[in-house]
């Protein structure tokens, strides 16, 4: 039978994890307990409550050993766009992704720029920004901008991420000095993973 | 005199008025040349008799068998083709064995007229050339083999300076393999001759031409080009593979060698030889030359173009000069004629793993390029070099790239009737790598390339190096590049000739031995600019020559080349070149200025990093500035200019696309 058609992989797994957990739940397989033991991530920002113009990291969806840090922005006017690099500690988490389709970019219909980069490993270089001419967007209250996708990969008791690197965001007004965006000061907050 | 059956030849095809309707006539092994009519149930036994009862316009098809005989067209205008080539495409069982069969006056194994066509056969055993082709004729998928003859022992080809007025020949597909020339053209020879009204074309393309032997050129092909006031010749040879073949004579003159390829040009007309996509490899010259021989020499008025391009030349070796090729251009007062011309251009070669011996001559282990003129100004005549790769030649001088330049306003006729005289050599995007200079005597010197720069009398001899990368070349003195100067004072004139020598745009570095220097002294000047010459153990630059770095854009800094001397994306060697540099072949984003080095201008050349805030990384920051004045256009409020990249005028999508390819990347 050809496996090619991912909806039919998927009807696979589905039934294959469901005889599984039928058979555990009836007591089958016996001795049980010879497996690794699945691990348990979990993030913890620094700022669970950030204040107005902070960029923040904050936790997200959890699946198993997979799990979001969102990237959020609290109570800001013209956001049109941020470019930040996170760090985290490779040997503790493996980066799958950035998602945007929650991203408030979006909103009225725009067409943002999104764009990651894990380089080099260890360091993930983004960008999450609308284009010239929409306008900057005005945040109220917390909101998301971008998710970063991770896989746990070994128990850690706290493992740091942090914004580092070249830090910017732009409001969409224009510096005709320099013809470059003028800057929004915003606060960068970060977090800590904990895999058990 | 020797009789020949040339003029009955001619005679016939002259004669013929009203030429029958065009036949097929058969021959095979079990046909009766007495009883025949050429028909299938009645083919004759013998391919001579067949062609000696054929009529112009004819085929004459043979079954498969070996025929001992030297069948001669008497008639113009046949086809001589095998069955099994018909029906198969092969050759290998219909047999022309020439071996005792020829009579005295026999050229060829085979003797073909003008306009015919010669198929699929196996030609072997002449002890004349195996294939003889008068005028116009197309020699196709045969093999041709064991055949010795004076000239041309596997292919001899010619037509009459007036006759017939008009030459196009085809040698295409055939493997002509181990014939013996006693003078020249071991494989194939074609000597063009025209006169005034008359053009000859011949095309060499897509043969094996391999272990051929002639004794003094040509091993593998002799192509030999004159022409009268008004005469047209071309020649082209293309797409084959020459290996294998030598030459056996050191006659060290400019008239022998070519262990695979001798080609020359010499006459009034207009001329052209092209040598191209050839793989050239394993042929030995026991002079200059052991890939190819080839140079170019003009009279009065002629218009001669001499290119050669787009060969791989391998693993051959010469005597004294150029062992993977030799180039020449040799004019001798072109300013007799009204527009004389004469044009070389050696590009897009590959020259690896050859070898030239001698140390008293000029070497160039993978190439020698020469240009001599006498009472010749520039105007009259170019020597390119573009685009070649020289890599892994040994030599004991000149490992790499021998430029031999003579310009000589004295000897031996009219002093200063058209001076100044000048000779030159222009070089671009060659790439002179791992080359080795090398001879038991020591003082190896020109690693990489070497410059010999004599002028006499009011001349000036002159060789431009612009977009060279010379990296990883091995030599006793300059591992990279030796300038060699020799001036004198004119006999008449008492004037001291110049040598000068440009050296641009390049990169030459982590040669063993100094990077560029020479023996100085003379009357020479050089010019150094926008170079980076690093890393070089002998030495950047020898005493003898002015150190320019920190002037004219010349820099001293490890210019960040991979193995295959490709730069990296951080090398500071990307948009160092001239600014004045025509960039604009190379891919966007080309920051506006040229690269040093061999890739440099062109479509390969290392894009600049889409860094738009100049901070040696491509980051988000990157993004922000193309996405704020994303739409803008010059001039207009929020256009920065910095955020487009390619230099269109406005910031757009491509800008973005630049930096979305180098997102991430970062430079130390």
């Amino acid at each position: 039978m050809s496996t090619r058609n991912p909806r039919v992989r998927l009807v696979l797994v589905t039934v294959v994890t469901a005889l599984y957990a039928v058979s555990v739940s009836c007591g089958g397989g016996g001795g049980g307990g010879g497996g690794p033991k699945p691990l348990v991530p979990t993030f913890t920002p620094s700022n669970a409550s950030p204040g107005a113009d902070t960029v923040s990291m904050q936790a997200g969806t959890v699946s198993g050993e997979t799990f979001n840090v969102d990237i959020r922005v609290t109570d800001t006017n013209a956001f049109f766009g941020a470019a930040f690099s996170v760090t985290f500690d490779p040997a503790v988490l493996r980066y799958n992704g950035m998602g945007d389709a929650a991203s408030f970019l979006r909103d009225n219909g725009a067409v943002p720029y999104f764009q990651a980069s894990q380089s080099p490993a260890g360091t993930i270089v983004a960008v999450a920004t609308r284009k010239n001419p929409d306008p900057g967007v005005d945040v109220t209250g917390t909101r998301t901008l971008v998710q970063l996708s991770f896989t746990a990969l070994k128990t850690s008791a706290g493992s740091p991420m942090a914004f580092s690197g070249s830090l910017e965001v732009c409001s969409d007004a224009i510096d005709p000095q320099t013809n470059q965006c003028v800057p929004i000061t915003v606060t960068w907050s970060g977090g800590t993973a904990r895999v058990n | 005199m020797t009789a020949t059956r040339l003029p009955v030849l001619l005679l016939a095809g002259a004669l013929a008025v009203l030429p029958a309707a065009a036949g097929i006539k058969y021959v095979n092994k079990s046909g009766d040349d007495a009883t025949a009519d050429g028909t299938p149930a009645h083919p004759f036994l013998t391919i001579q008799a067949a062609l000696d009862a054929a009529a112009s316009g004819d085929e004459i098809r043979v079954g498969v068998g070996t025929y001992n005989e030297c069948p001669v067209m008497a008639i113009n205008d046949l086809i001589l083709v095998s069955e099994e080539s018909i029906q198969s495409g092969t050759n290998a069982s219909t047999i022309i064995d020439a071996t005792g069969a020829c009579a005295p006056g026999d050229l060829g194994g085979v003797s073909l007229s003008h306009l015919s066509e010669l198929r699929g056969f196996t030609v072997r055993g002449a002890s004349v050339s195996g294939v003889y082709g008068f005028g116009s004729v197309r020699i196709t998928n045969n093999l041709i083999r064991n055949n010795s003859a004076d000239l041309g022992a596997g292919v001899y080809l010619y037509a009459f300076p007036d006759y017939p007025a008009s030459v196009t020949t085809y040698v295409e597909d055939n493997t002509i393999d181990s014939n013996t020339a006693a003078t020249e053209g071991g494989g194939v020879w074609v000597y063009t001759q025209a006169v005034s009204g008359q053009s000859r074309s011949y095309r060499i393309e897509g043969n094996t031409i391999r272990n051929n032997s002639a004794s003094l050129r040509g091993g593998g092909i002799l192509a030999f080009s004159s022409t009268g006031i008004g005469g047209s010749a071309a020649i082209r040879i293309t797409r084959n593979t020459i290996q294998g073949n030598g030459t056996q004579t050191a006659g060290a003159t400019y008239y022998a060698g070519g262990g695979g390829v001798y080609a020359s040009t010499f006459g009034y007309g207009t001329e052209t030889i092209e040598i191209d996509n050839n793989t050239i490899s394993t042929n030995d010259s026991a002079d200059i030359g052991g890939g190819a021989m080839a140079w170019a020499q003009a009279l009065g008025d002629a218009q001669h173009t001499l290119d050669v391009h787009d060969n791989a030349f391998s693993g051959n070796t010469s005597v004294y000069d150029g062992g993977g090729a030799d180039i020449r251009l040799r004019a001798v007062d072109l300013s007799f004629g009204n527009a004389p011309s004469m044009q070389v251009e050696v590009a897009g070669n590959t020259f690896t793993g050859n070898s030239t011996q001698d140390p008293q001559y000029f070497g160039g282990g993978g190439l020698l390029a020469s240009v001599e003129t006498y009472r010749t100004t520039r105007t009259q005549f170019g020597f390119r070099l573009r685009s070649n790769q020289f890599v892994g030649n040994t030599a004991p001088v000149a490992a790499g790239l021998s430029m031999y330049v003579v310009a000589d306003d004295e000897n031996p006729q009219v002093a200063n009737e058209f001076s100044p005289t000048e000779a030159a050599i222009d070089s671009s995007n060659n790439l002179v790598a791992n080359n080795v200079a090398q001879d038991p005597g020591g003082g190896t010197f020109g690693g990489g390339l070497a410059a010999f720069l004599t002028a006499v009398g009011d001349a000036t001899a002159q060789a431009d190096v612009d977009l060279a990368t010379v990296g990883g070349n091995t030599a006793d003195l300059t591992g990279g590049i030796e300038i060699s100067p020799f001036t004198d004072v004119g006999a008449t004139s008492g004037v001291e000739g110049l040598a000068d020598f440009t050296l641009s745009n390049s990169i030459v570095s982590s040669n063993v031995g100094i990077g560029v220097g020479g023996p100085g002294g003379a009357n020479l000047t050089t010019d150094f600019a926008y170079n980076d010459v690093f890393g070089n153990s002998g030495g950047n630059f020898e005493n003898t020559l002015t150190d320019p770095t920190g002037t004219q854009g010349n820099v001293s800094v490890e210019p960040d080349l991979d193995p295959d001397y490709f730069p990296s994306e951080c090398s500071p060697t990307i948009d160092a070149g001239d600014p004045a540099a025509d960039y604009s072949m190379e891919p966007e984003p080309n920051g506006r200025r040229i690269n040093m080095g061999d890739l440099g201008g062109t479509t390969l050349a290392v894009p600049a990093l889409a860094d738009v805030d100049g901070d040696a990384a491509v980051d988000g920051v990157d993004v922000l500035r193309i996405a704020t004045s994303f739409g803008t256009t010059t001039g207009q409020v929020g256009f920065l200019d910095a955020a487009d990249l390619d230099r269109n005028g406005v910031v757009d999508g491509d800008d973005l696309s630049y930096v979305a390819a180098d997102f991430g990347h970062r430079c130390p």
